[in-house]
């Protein structure tokens, strides 16, 4: 069975080292209540093509703080790499229980996101949103990768 | 759908690595299909009563139910 949505095993390595540092540096951001760094300034051509604005004033901020953006973007692309990378002898198991992790993921994502829809009402709740932003993908690898590497370690001992 | 892969391996005296190597899956896999909690697809199952050198019939069994 071909999935041809499955790149090579090994860009594993880099949705590692794009995964676990970000993950903490996520984790420390959240915690530090959105600590603003890596600041550059926009040409303003660039403004006009985005879609920026800031909560204090009506006027488009030249200057921002992109390390949100890295963090973001290092934890998305690093999780992919881990979802979409092939295993190593990728059979028709591995892609049972690749589907079954995406099935999975949904479900959990989705009761977590109704229980806090109930239980959080406003700001909090973006706080909810910007961890709903990852927990689908984090769920996913997270299942997935203990069914196939954690689970037989701990069924030997 | 129940099989006879642990007593064809036995008389074949072959572990489940050894198994899985010859048929291109991973040992995982093998031990899923002999728990039966995977029944394996049609093109693995004839490959997996290649190596035993029986028909698949005589590997995989249906079950009631299946």
């Amino acid at each position: 069975m071909k999935n041809n949505l499955l790149i090579a095993h090994r860009w594993k390595v880099l949705g590692w080292l794009l995964t676990v540092p970000a993950f903490f540096g996520g984790i420390y951001y959240m915690a530090q209540d959105n600590p603003e760094a890596l600041f550059v300034t926009l040409p303003d051509w660039l403004t006009r093509l985005m879609w920026i604005e800031s909560f204090m004033s009506s006027e488009k901020p030249a200057t921002i703080a992109l390390l949100d953006e890295v963090i973001c973007i290092a934890l998305l692309v690093g999780l992919l790499l881990l979802a979409f990378s092939r295993e190593k002898i990728e059979d028709e198991w591995i892609q049972r229980v690749r589907l079954e992790s995406f099935q999975w993921a949904m479900l959990v994502n989705s009761l977590l996101l109704l229980a806090f829809i109930v239980f959080t009402h406003g700001t909090p709740f973006l706080t909810v949103m910007v961890y709903n932003m990852f927990t689908p993908m984090l769920i996913f690898v997270a299942r997935f990768y203990y069914v196939l590497h954690l689970k037989p370690l701990l069924s030997k001992s | 759908m129940k099989n006879t892969i642990r007593v064809e391996r036995a008389i074949l005296n072959i572990s489940q690595a050894e198994l899985a190597d010859r048929v291109q899956v991973t040992r995982q896999t093998i031990n899923a299909i002999e728990l039966e909690k995977y029944a394996p697809s049609a093109v693995l199952a004839m490959k997996i009563a290649r190596v035993f050198g029986k028909r698949v019939e005589e590997v995989f069994q249906l079950e009631e139910g299946d």
